[in-house]
C-alpha cells in the first residue's frame, strides 16, 4: 500500500461509420444491416488474388474534411493513404488501407462540460478516413475452436478521430464521446449507433504520479528520472455510458495495482458489460508493429481551397451554437436548451412549433411553452412507448393547439396530457381528440349548474363540515365535481360555484 | 516514393455509387469451410481470436 497520489490521463479514439452508398475503395452497398452474411461483398472487399482496390470514395473524404470544418480542424492540401499491416483473419487483404502522418485532418478541438457545467476544450490530434474490417463472430454455443466471418462489413468507410491523451475523467470523456455522437448526427455524416456497431469508442487511459510528469504538444513527458506508466486500451464498449463506466473500473483497477506495487504492463483490455469489468485480451500494438507503408495503389489527393469552401456550405448549426442562441435569443434555461439540442430533429421541431406559436402569443412566452411540453409530457410520453418525436407522430398544428387551448385554460394540464398520450398509444386525431373534448366541456359546464347541485345534495357530511368552518372541505366536493365531469371542467370555476350555493 | 507518386484532385475521386455484389455462394465457394452462410475459420489455424 502507498499513498502516492494518480492524475488520469485518457485518449480517446472514435470510430465512425460513414453513411455514403458505397464502401471506401470498392462499389459494394455500405449499408449492410440486416442483410444476410456475406451478400455485400465483391471480390475486391474480400482480397481475391488479381484485384486491384478503384480510387477511394470521394463522399468518405468530404465527410472526413466536414467533421473536420465542425472540429475546427486544420485540412491537409495533399493527403496520402497507407497501408497497416497486420494479420487476423478480419482483414481479408493481410493490410488495412488507412493513413499515417498526413491525416486529411489535425489539430481539433470540441468543447464539452463537467458535472458543474465548466467548459473543458479536448484536443484533437486528427480525424481521418479508413476501411473497415470484417465481422467475426463466435459460435453461438461458445465453442472456441472456430470463428465465423461476415465479409459485408470490411471495407465500409470508417472516421477515426483520435484526441490527444488531455481527457482528465471517465465523465468528461463520456461528454466528449456524446458530442461526437451529435456532431455527426448533426451533419449527416453517420447514424452513429453503438448497437449497429456504427460508432466505436476506445479510450487509452494511463495513471502517472502527480508531479512527475508534464503535458507538451500533446505528449505525455516525464519529469526528472520518473518512468511513465503505460497505457491500456478498452475495447468492445457498446455504448455511451458504458465509457465512463469502462474507465471508471480501470482507473480503479489500475490504481489497485499500483498500491500493491505491480508495474502494469502496456495492454488491450475487453469491456465486459455484463460483468461489469474488463478483462485482459492482448499486449497493446505500437505504431511500428503496424509496419505502416504508403499505399501504391491509392495516388497523392490534393485538396485545395476550392474543394474545402464548397464542402464548408454543408455545415449546420451545431449543437453548442444552438445551445447558446437558445438561452439568450429565448430565454430558456441552460437545461432545457442542452435537452432541445441534444438531437437535430428534435431541435428542428421545436423551433417550428415555437414559429407557429409566436403567432399568437409573445415570442418567450411561446419558447417556454413550446420547450415546457416537449421537454415535459411529451418527451416522457414518447420515452415510454418508444415513439419517434416528428411531425408524423405528432403533427405540428395539433399540438400547437393542444397547448393554445391550455393557456387558454379550456383545458387542464392533466386532461391535456390525457389526450396527447391517447393520440400517441391509439394512433388518434390528436386535434379531433382536442376539439371533441372541447365540445363535451362546453355541454358540461352548461350543466355544471346542475351538477354542482347534485353533488351538494348527495354529500350532505361534506356540506356540513364546510358549513361548520371545516374550509378545506371544499376540495373534496370540487372533486365530486370534477369526477362527475369526467375531468373537463376547470377546478377554479367549480370552486366559484359551490362557494357561491355554499355561502349564500 | 511519394515524389514520384501521381496526384489527382478531390474531384478526381470515385464517386459515391454501388453496383452488383458477388452472391453469398459465389463468395462461399471461395472458402474452405463454411457455417450458415458464414467463412468458417478454425482458431487452431489463427491462434487466439477476439470478436469484432
Amino acid at each position: 500500500m502507498n499513498n502516492k497520489e494518480y492524475d488520469v490521463i485518457i485518449g480517446l479514439e472514435i470510430h465512425i461509420q460513414c453513411k455514403t452508398e458505397s464502401k471506401m475503395l470498392c462499389k459494394c452497398p455500405a449499408n449492410y444491416f440486416g442483410k444476410d452474411p456475406n451478400t455485400q461483398t465483391c471480390p475486391i472487399c474480400l482480397g481475391l488474388p488479381n484485384t486491384e482496390i478503384l480510387l477511394p470514395n470521394r463522399r468518405a473524404v468530404e465527410l472526413c474534411i466536414l467533421l473536420g470544418l465542425a472540429t475546427k480542424c486544420d485540412i491537409a492540401n495533399e493527403i496520402a493513404f497507407y497501408r497497416k499491416h497486420y494479420s487476423y483473419p478480419d482483414l481479408p487483404k493481410g493490410y488495412q488501407i488507412t493513413q499515417y502522418d498526413r491525416p486529411i485532418c489535425s489539430d481539433g478541438e470540441i468543447d464539452v462540460y463537467d458535472e458543474k457545467d465548466k467548459k473543458h476544450t479536448i484536443e484533437i490530434e486528427r480525424i481521418h478516413p479508413e476501411e473497415d474490417v470484417a465481422k467475426l463472430i463466435r459460435d453461438k454455443e461458445g465453442n472456441k475452436d472456430y470463428f465465423l466471418i461476415d465479409y459485408n462489413k470490411a471495407g465500409v468507410p470508417l472516421l477515426e478521430i483520435v484526441t490527444k491523451p488531455d481527457i482528465k475523467s471517465a465523465y468528461l470523456a463520456k461528454e466528449y464521446a456524446n458530442s461526437i455522437r451529435q456532431l455527426v448526427r448533426y451533419l449527416d455524416i453517420s447514424d452513429a449507433d453503438m448497437e449497429k456497431g456504427q460508432m466505436r469508442c476506445e479510450p487509452n487511459i494511463s495513471l502517472q504520479e502527480r508531479g512527475k510528469w508534464k503535458y507538451e504538444d500533446g505528449k505525455i513527458l516525464p519529469l526528472g528520472d520518473y518512468s511513465l506508466n503505460p497505457k491500456v486500451e478498452i475495447k468492445n464498449i457498446g455504448s455511451i455510458s458504458a465509457v465512463e463506466k469502462a474507465i471508471d473500473f480501470e482507473v480503479n483497477r489500475i490504481i489497485s495495482e499500483l498500491e500493491k506495487g505491480r508495474r502494469i504492463e502496456q495492454q488491450t483490455r475487453g469491456w465486459n458489460a455484463e460483468k461489469g469489468i474488463t478483462e485482459y485480451q492482448r499486449m497493446k500494438e505500437e505504431a511500428e508493429d503496424y509496419n505502416y507503408t504508403p499505399d501504391p495503389d491509392v495516388p497523392l489527393i490534393d485538396i485545395t481551397t476550392e474543394d474545402i469552401e464548397k464542402i464548408a456550405k454543408e455545415l449546420v448549426e451545431l449543437p453548442n451554437e444552438k445551445r447558446t442562441r437558445y438561452v439568450s435569443e429565448f430565454s430558456l434555461s441552460d437545461y432545457d436548451s442542452r435537452v432541445l439540442t441534444a438531437d437535430r430533429r428534435v431541435s428542428e421541431y421545436y423551433e417550428k412549433l415555437l414559429k407557429i406559436l409566436s403567432k399568437e402569443m409573445p415570442i418567450e412566452k411561446a419558447a417556454k411553452a413550446s420547450s415546457n411540453w416537449l421537454t415535459g409530457a411529451v418527451f416522457a410520453i414518447s420515452n415510454e412507448k418508444g415513439i419517434d418525436i416528428n411531425e408524423d407522430t405528432i403533427p405540428l398544428p395539433s399540438l400547437s393547439y393542444l397547448i393554445l387551448e391550455f393557456e387558454k385554460k379550456v383545458l387542464t394540464r392533466n386532461k391535456a396530457e390525457e389526450l396527447l398520450k391517447e393520440s400517441l398509444e391509439k394512433k388518434k386525431d390528436l386535434k379531433k381528440l382536442i376539439q371533441e373534448t372541447i365540445e363535451q366541456s362546453k355541454k358540461s359546464i352548461e350543466n355544471l349548474d346542475t351538477i354542482v347541485e347534485s353533488v351538494i345534495q348527495e354529500n350532505p357530511k361534506a356540506v356540513n363540515d364546510y358549513k361548520n368552518g371545516k374550509n378545506a372541505t371544499i376540495g373534496f366536493l370540487v372533486g365530486q365535481v370534477m369526477h362527475k365531469t369526467e375531468g373537463s371542467t376547470d377546478p377554479n370555476k367549480a370552486k366559484l360555484i359551490l362557494e357561491e350555493k355554499l355561502n349564500g | 516514393m511519394d515524389k514520384t507518386k501521381k496526384h489527382i484532385p478531390l474531384s478526381g475521386l470515385r464517386d459515391d455509387v454501388t453496383s452488383k455484389c458477388l452472391t453469398q455462394q459465389e463468395v462461399l465457394n471461395n472458402a474452405k469451410y463454411t457455417q450458415d452462410g458464414y467463412v468458417k475459420v478454425y482458431g487452431s489455424i489463427v491462434g487466439d481470436i477476439e470478436e469484432s
